[in-house]
Parts: structure tokens; sequence; C-alpha cells
């Protein structure tokens, strides 16, 4: 999948949960009870588990961090 | 680190629970009672964050120490045993009847255990296998019955405001008679382990000496329960029992094909869930009653075994293995065998 292909289906499941920010670069909104949910859809798309020290704000913060966390966890 | 593992026929002795007994208080609290009484989700959004449905809540004036004694009554019938031939009682709980003294000591009382040593320990969600350890070591140096008891009041700490917390918590109690066994029977093993890194991942920020009550820190509403990673938590949570899990069985040389059984902490669906998809347990292998019961603190492990023991869920010569993480943070794991006696107690 290329980093396009990654940042629009991340767009896609970050949308039902909050209004995704044109820019790549700023801070995504996420609701504290809504991380999760996410996390877990990554890991049901790209079947990867995220680890509770992986959930800070240099891997979920920003549409790009998510797409480099998710790029690089897809990579291993 | 390696999980410290207790195993008591290595030591030529054997540890086995006589009795399994749990009690909650009658009140039933639904999602809709919590809504209505102004919490900010609705019940759906309950359901679809935790997926607890109800729980109990102690009236108002029941204490911790009210709830444990009915347990450990119940045990104590169940065991055959007069409250004269126990030799201590442990109190895992978080939510004491006071800072001082103990809720351990007033519950004793109660109970007629006469001079028998009665203390509280503190794991959080892990109490009632901290107190199991803790009764298993004591009847391995000598004592003749222990009571291993977790009960928590979880509702007088609660915020109805707070998104994160105000449907997770209910009340109740659960206790074990512990008693020597010959080796291999019973509990097979167990192992625990803290992380204090967590230790404010869930706590209650007032009260204690470290910010003594006052009008401030009651109208800032911090002697409430808090938790202000709970993403963090709950994947902690499940990382926690599942590596706790892990290094038991790794240390008997099992793996989870070889348990009947799993009775885990019960934090909320979806923490179960994720423990059952993570550890790869088939259908029906994890034991859940959080819908119906929520999150009891230390209490929950003993509720949910001894609602396993009662429903045939686990029956005699099962495999049990008993598995919570929690504040601090905490976790442990056991292993159980179940002995024809525990279960006939505990129908």
């Amino acid at each position: 999948m290329s980093a396009g292909e990654l940042e629009a289906t991340l767009r896609e499941i970050l949308a039902a949960h909050l209004e995704v920010p044109a820019g790549a670069e700023a801070p995504l909104d996420l609701p504290s009870l809504s991380l999760v949910v996410v996390a877990e859809e990554l890991e049901a798309r790209f079947g990867f588990v995220v680890a509770a020290r992986e959930l800070v704000a240099a891997n979920f913060g920003s549409l790009a961090a998510l797409v480099g966390y998710c790029g690089r966890k897809t990579a291993r | 680190m390696p999980l410290r593992v207790l195993v008591p026929s290595t030591l030529g002795r054997g540890v086995r629970l006589t009795s399994v007994a749990a009690y909650l208080p009658p009140l039933v609290v639904t999602n809709e009672d919590l809504a209505a009484l102004g919490a900010p989700l609705t019940p759906d959004e309950m359901v679809r964050l935790c997926g607890i449905r109800e729980r109990r809540w102690a009236a108002p004036g029941v204490a911790t120490s009210d709830l444990a004694v009915r347990a450990c009554s119940a045990a104590l019938t169940g065991a055959g045993l007069a409250p004269g031939e126990i030799d201590r009682l442990i109190l895992a709980t978080v939510s004491p009847d006071h800072l001082s003294p103990s809720a351990a000591c007033v519950a004793q009382a109660a109970l007629g255990l006469g001079d028998a040593p009665a203390y509280d320990l503190t794991a959080s969600c892990s109490g009632f296998l901290y107190a199991l350890d803790a009764a298993a070591r004591a009847v391995l140096t000598g004592d003749r019955h222990v009571l291993a008891c977790a009960a928590d009041v979880r509702s007088s700490f609660l915020d109805l405001g707070d998104r994160a917390t105000c449907a997770l918590f209910g009340d109740g109690a659960g206790a074990a008679v512990v008693s020597p066994a010959a080796p291999g029977v019973g509990l097979l093993a167990i192992g625990l382990l803290a992380d204090g890194s967590g230790a404010r991942s869930v706590y209650v920020p007032a009260g204690g000496s470290r910010e003594p009550a006052t009008a401030a820190t009651v109208a800032a509403r911090r002697h409430f329960i808090r938790m202000e990673e709970g993403p963090q938590v709950y994947l902690t949570a499940v990382e926690g029992m599942l590596s706790t899990a892990e290094g038991l069985l790794t240390a008997l040389g099992l793996t989870f094909d070889d348990i009947d059984l799993v009775v885990p902490h019960q934090p909320n669906r979806r923490i179960l869930d994720r423990l059952a998809r993570l550890a790869k347990l088939p259908e029906g292998k994890l034991f859940v009653n959080v819908e119906k019961i929520g999150n009891v603190s230390g209490a929950t492990c003993a509720i949910a075994l001894d609602e396993a023991l009662r429903t045939g869920r686990a029956k005699a010569g099962m495999r049990v293995l008993l598995l919570a993480a929690g504040a601090g943070y905490t976790a442990g794991a056991a292993l159980l065998a179940v002995d024809e006696a525990l279960a006939r107690a505990s129908s």
C-alpha cells in the first residue's frame, strides 16, 4: 500500500470518530474513548497489535504521525 | 524479568481452596439509572464503550467490611468451618471503611474470628489474587485455614459526571477459604507482579497523605476515582493479564491449550474480547460476567470464580486459570485444579 493509499484508508477509519483535518500535520482531536476503538480498527485492518506504550501523540497525534506509525508497523 | 511463581508442590506441600463464595448487594443499577442520575453517556454508549449493562451498588451506609463479612460467612459455611478454625483474614480492598483501621479488623470482629490476625492489602483489581498469594504462603508456613477475601464499594468513590469511569464500577465481595492439601492438589501455582510506573493510571487523587482531604479537594472532586489515561490503561490491562498468564504457564511447561477455563478480572467487555483474541482463546474458554456485574475492582475475579463454580462452568477435574491486572500497575495469575470438594462446596 502506498503512502497515499494508507492516508486515504486512515482518513476513512478516522472519519467515523472525528472531523479529520485537511492538513496531515494538523493535530487530531481524537476523543480519549475513541482512541482504543481506532487502535483496534487499525489492528483489524492491518493485522498488527498496538502496544500500550505506542498510544502516544508521536504515533496518534496527527494524520501524518498515524501514517508513519502504520507504515512502520506494517513494514515489520 | 520472568514472573516469580509460587508452586506449592515444589515445597513438598499443597494448598487448596476449600470453598469460594461471593456477595453482591441487592441494588441493581442499570445504564438507564446512571443516565437518569446525570451520567454524561447514553445507555447505548455505555454498552458500546464497556459492554456493561448493569452493576450492583451498596446501599448508603453499607461499607466494604459489611460486604466482606457476607462473602466470608458464606465461604465459611461452604467449607463447613467454624470462625474459630480460621487462623488469618486477608482482605484486599481499595475502598476500606476508613483510612484507619483496616476493614479487615472490622470484618474480623463481625465474623467472630477471635484473635486471628486480620489485615487489608491494596492491589486494586488484582486484589483477590494478591490475597490468595498471601493466604497460600500463610498456609505453607503453618496456618490451618485462611480467609482470602476481596471486597470493594467503588460506588462511594464514583464521579457520575466522569465519562471515563461513570459506567465501569460496581460493588461486591468474594472470598475463599484456603487450606493445606497434598502436593499437586488445588492451587497449583500463583504468580504476581507490579509495575509502579502506572501508579497514577487509575487513582483517587485526594484523601491520602499526599493530598489530604480539604474543602478545596472535595470541591475539585479529587476524592473520586480518576482514570486519566484510559486508552493506555485499557491496553496495559490486556498486556498485564497476557504476560502474567504466559509467564505462569511457561514456568509450568503449559500453554493455554492445557487450560479448561480462563476466569479473568472483568474490567470491561472490550478488554475481555481483546484478551480472548490475542490469547487465541476458543469461544467459551473465557468466563465473562461483566455485563451484569461490572468492574468490582479486586473482588471481580473472586465473584467470577464463584459464579463459574456455582453454574458448573468450572467443574471438578478442570484446570482453571485466574487472571487479573489493575491499577498500580499490578497483575497476577493463578492455576487452580478444581477438586470434587471445592465444586461441591461452591454449588
